[in-house]
Parts: structure tokens; C-alpha cells; sequence
């Protein structure tokens, strides 16, 4: 019985860096889910991505975002990429940011439509649908964070999932 | 001399060898792989049954088959392995091998496994998990669909357990447009409010995705609880969180499109055990 949920590749950084990216992804699996736990140098600000390495203008988000006072929500299209809003939290003591991404049916030939949440205990919580508009399978996922670098020791973990 | 089993091709017995096959993709197990190939398009003389040899680097595993997928057993889990397949005849000749197989790793299954998937190939107004067994701790569906109604922004998805269509969910929910946020709830449903955001039929390449937590769904002693994610960002996006109201286990799942319109093709919903 092929395994339904595996582990694809995982990085940890060893130092402090602005970016990363997952290549290589095999197009075996139905499904994409990325897990990434991440301080910024700075912190409390958004993490984004890229797909396949297209700069082009074609993500969409729509969010809704939290920060223990208020509540507000957001929607953007044609964007040269999408965002973990506070995904990345400040670099102090053992608060991290965390960010999880389904990408749904990533090695179909529709456009790519997206699940996250993420957020830090210090900045606030988000809760996001995406889409690329593109028919390509995924192959590759770009990093990086709003401004300043990623912290030593932010994990980005990348699942494959399995259908029936 | 009468000559019995004329060669053919050269004054070998057995005749000319097979062709490589050409090699597919390998698929991991636990402590087995699955290796897909196509079969030359010369298989060798005679007409007796062609079996087919995977080979594993490193290691030399073998498995056979008289057709794809040949199944490897023996490997090693947490040790990457590339396979090759050769035919051989009923002759016992062997070809040559085909191209080494993408790289796989063995690992012991895990808590979160496939149960069924229903891809929707023409327009279905709903779509049904039936049998559903009662041996995980909790149930993830994940999914994406389109809707065939043409009109309105966008259309939702609603859900039953088990065939009860009567008053007996309750559920809490949000949802945005990016613009204007809605919130609601009731507590006497006949279904529950799921996906939101799914597109109209003529919106292109887009489908609204779904990701749906359906907890303890084979405790008999509670009321199932469950939380839905959907959304597409040119549409809707929403969260919600619904109860259905019976100790019954979760048997049968059904999600139905909007207001009396069809999933349509490519929608689909693949259903998850996860065990705990």
C-alpha cells in the first residue's frame, strides 16, 4: 500500500537568511502541504510565496485577519505573490510564527487554489484562501519574508499527500 | 533431421531478446516499493507468458510479475532506492533492463491514510462516502469544486451524516468577501454549511478548495463535532464549525451542491482516516 501522508524534504536554517526555496518537487502526490515555523530577524511581519518561480501577477488573497483587538479582512488579485500575513514572529525568546499551506490538486491543470493559516502569539492570527493562476503542476515554492530574514532554526517542511 | 524450435532471428534456442521495457513510476510502501512499467513492444519468441523483474539499487530486492505494477518487498526503511525492470521470455531469455526508476524511500505507514476519493466527471447535484469504516480517530476531507449555476458570486456546499436530512445540526460560521464580513448560526439546521466561494461554471479554471476536520466521528458517545476551511480569493472565503447532534458514527458523508444545481466536472472530495 503506497503511504498516503509523506514527508518530501525539510529545511532548517542555519543561519540567518531573506529566502528559500523547495525545488524539485516530485509530481507523484494529489496534494501539498507545507508546515514552517519561522522567527524573522525583525519579526510581526507577513511571510510570502512564490510558485515555480513565476514573478509575474498572478496570485490572489483573501484573508481574514485577527490581533486580539480587532478583526479585519482583505482580498487581493494580481499580486506578484501571496501572503502568510504575521507569519514570521518576532525573533525573542521561544515565540515563533507559524505557517500551514494546503495547495489542492497541485499537479492538476487547473489553476492552483490554496488553504492557510498562520500567525504568532506576539502579532496576531490569519486565516487566508489563495490561488495561482496557472495550469502548471508545482514544482518548486519560494520563501521569503516581507522584509529583514529569516531566523536561525526556522523549519519549512513540505508533505505530499495521496488520493484514493 | 527434422528440426524442432527453428530459431528465429539467430541460432540461439530461446531466440532474440526481448526490448527494455520502459520503466514507470516507483511507488513507496512500508518496507516494499511498487513499480510501474510498460511492456516492450517485443517481447521475445514463442507465446508463453512474459515475466517481468524489478530490480532494486542498491541491494539487488527483486519482485515479479507477468504485468504492471511489480511489487519489491524485502527493502529497508529510510533507504532511498531507483529500480530497473527486465522481461524474460518463456524461454527464459532475458533483455535488457530499462531506465532506473525516480527514487523512492521506504517508510512504515503512517496515522493519516486514504480511504476514498469521488472525482465528479459530468455535472452530479451531490456526491455520497458510503461505508465508511469505523477504525480512525478522526475523518479530513479535502477537496475543490465548481458550481453549475451561472447567476450569483458565488455558490456554497452543504453536508449530511449518515442520510439525516432532518433538524439536527448546528453550526457557526464567517465568511468574507475581502470586502464585507458575515457572521451567523442556527441551531436547528437540516444540513451543514460547509464551502463557500465556490465559483459559477463559466469562471475559467477556478475551483474554491475545502479542507474538513470531522473530529472523534466514531465515538459513540458524543455529538460530532466538525470545522470547515473553503474558499477561492476571487470569490468567497469561509470558516465553520458545525455539530451534528447524534452519538451515531459517521457511516456515510454526503455534500451537496447549492440551491438544487450540480458539482461539475473536476469537482472532487477525497476522504482521509486519521488515527489517534
Amino acid at each position: 500500500m503506497a503511504i498516503t501522508y509523506s514527508p518530501i524534504m525539510t529545511t532548517t536554517l542555519g543561519s540567518s537568511q531573506q529566502s528559500i526555496t523547495l525545488s524539485s518537487i516530485p509530481a507523484t502526490y494529489t496534494h501539498l502541504r507545507l508546515k514552517c515555523v519561522t522567527q524573522a530577524t525583525v519579526g510581526g511581519i507577513s511571510v510570502q510565496f512564490r510558485l515555480n518561480g513565476d514573478t509575474g501577477t498572478n496570485y490572489n488573497d483573501m484573508n481574514i485577519n485577527g490581533n486580539g483587538t480587532v478583526a479585519t479582512s482583505s482580498v487581493y488579485s494580481g499580486n506578484t505573490y501571496c501572503n502568510f500575513t504575521w507569519g514570521a514572529a518576532i525573533a525573542t525568546g521561544s515565540n515563533w510564527g507559524t505557517n500551514f499551506l494546503d495547495i489542492i490538486n497541485y499537479n492538476s491543470g487547473y489553476n492552483k487554489v490554496m488553504i492557510s493559516r498562520s500567525g504568532s502569539v506576539t502579532n496576531g492570527t490569519s486565516f487566508a484562501t489563495h490561488s495561482w493562476s496557472s495550469g502548471s503542476v508545482v514544482n518548486s515554492i519560494y520563501i521569503q519574508t516581507y522584509s529583514d530574514a529569516f531566523s536561525i532554526g526556522s523549519t519549512f517542511t513540505l508533505y505530499g499527500i495521496l488520493k484514493a | 533431421m527434422a528440426i524442432t524450435n527453428p530459431p528465429i532471428g539467430n541460432l540461439a534456442a530461446g531466440g532474440l531478446a526481448p526490448l527494455a521495457p520502459t520503466i514507470g513510476t516507483a511507488t513507496a510502501g512500508d518496507t516494499q516499493a511498487t513499480v510501474a512499467f510498460t511492456a516492450p513492444s517485443w517481447v521475445g519468441k514463442g507465446t508463453g507468458t512474459v515475466t517481468y523483474t524489478a530490480t532494486s539499487s542498491p541491494g539487488g530486492f527483486t519482485g515479479t510479475a507477468t504485468s504492471s505494477p511489480i511489487t519489491v518487498t524485502g527493502l529497508t526503511n529510510g533507504t532511498a532506492y531507483t529500480f530497473t525492470v527486465t522481461a524474460t521470455t518463456s524461454y527464459g531469455v532475458t533483455g535488457a533492463s530499462s531506465a532506473a526508476s525516480n527514487s523512492i524511500t521506504p517508510a512504515a505507514q503512517g496515522s493519516y491514510e486514504s480511504i476514498a476519493t469521488i472525482t465528479v466527471s459530468s455535472d452530479t447535484p451531490s456526491i455520497t462516502f458510503n461505508s465508511i469504516p469505523n477504525t480512525y480517530k478522526h475523518l479530513q476531507i479535502i477537496g475543490m469544486a465548481k458550481n453549475s449555476e451561472f447567476y450569483t458570486a458565488s455558490a456554497s456546499c452543504s453536508a449530511t451524516f449518515n442520510g439525516d436530512t432532518g433538524s439536527n445540526y448546528n453550526g457557526h460560521y464567517g465568511y468574507t468577501n475581502g470586502t464585507i464580513t458575515i457572521g451567523g448560526s442556527a441551531s436547528s439546521w437540516s444540513n451543514m454549511y460547509i464551502m463557500e466561494g465556490v465559483p459559477r461554471n463559466y469562471a475559467g479554471a477556478a475551483y474554491s478548495g475545502l479542507i474538513w476536520d470531522i473530529l472523534d466521528y466514531a465515538d459513540t458517545n458524543k455529538w460530532k463535532t466538525s470545522y470547515a476551511q473553503s474558499g477561492y480569493p476571487n470569490t468567497y472565503m469561509m470558516y465553520a464549525s458545525n455539530l451534528w447532534r447524534s452519538t451515531s458514527a459517521v457511516s456515510s458523508i454526503t455534500i451537496t451542491a447549492y440551491g438544487g444545481f450540480n458539482h461539475v466536472a473536476g469537482s472532487f472530495f477525497a476522504l482521509y482516516g486519521i488515527k489517534g
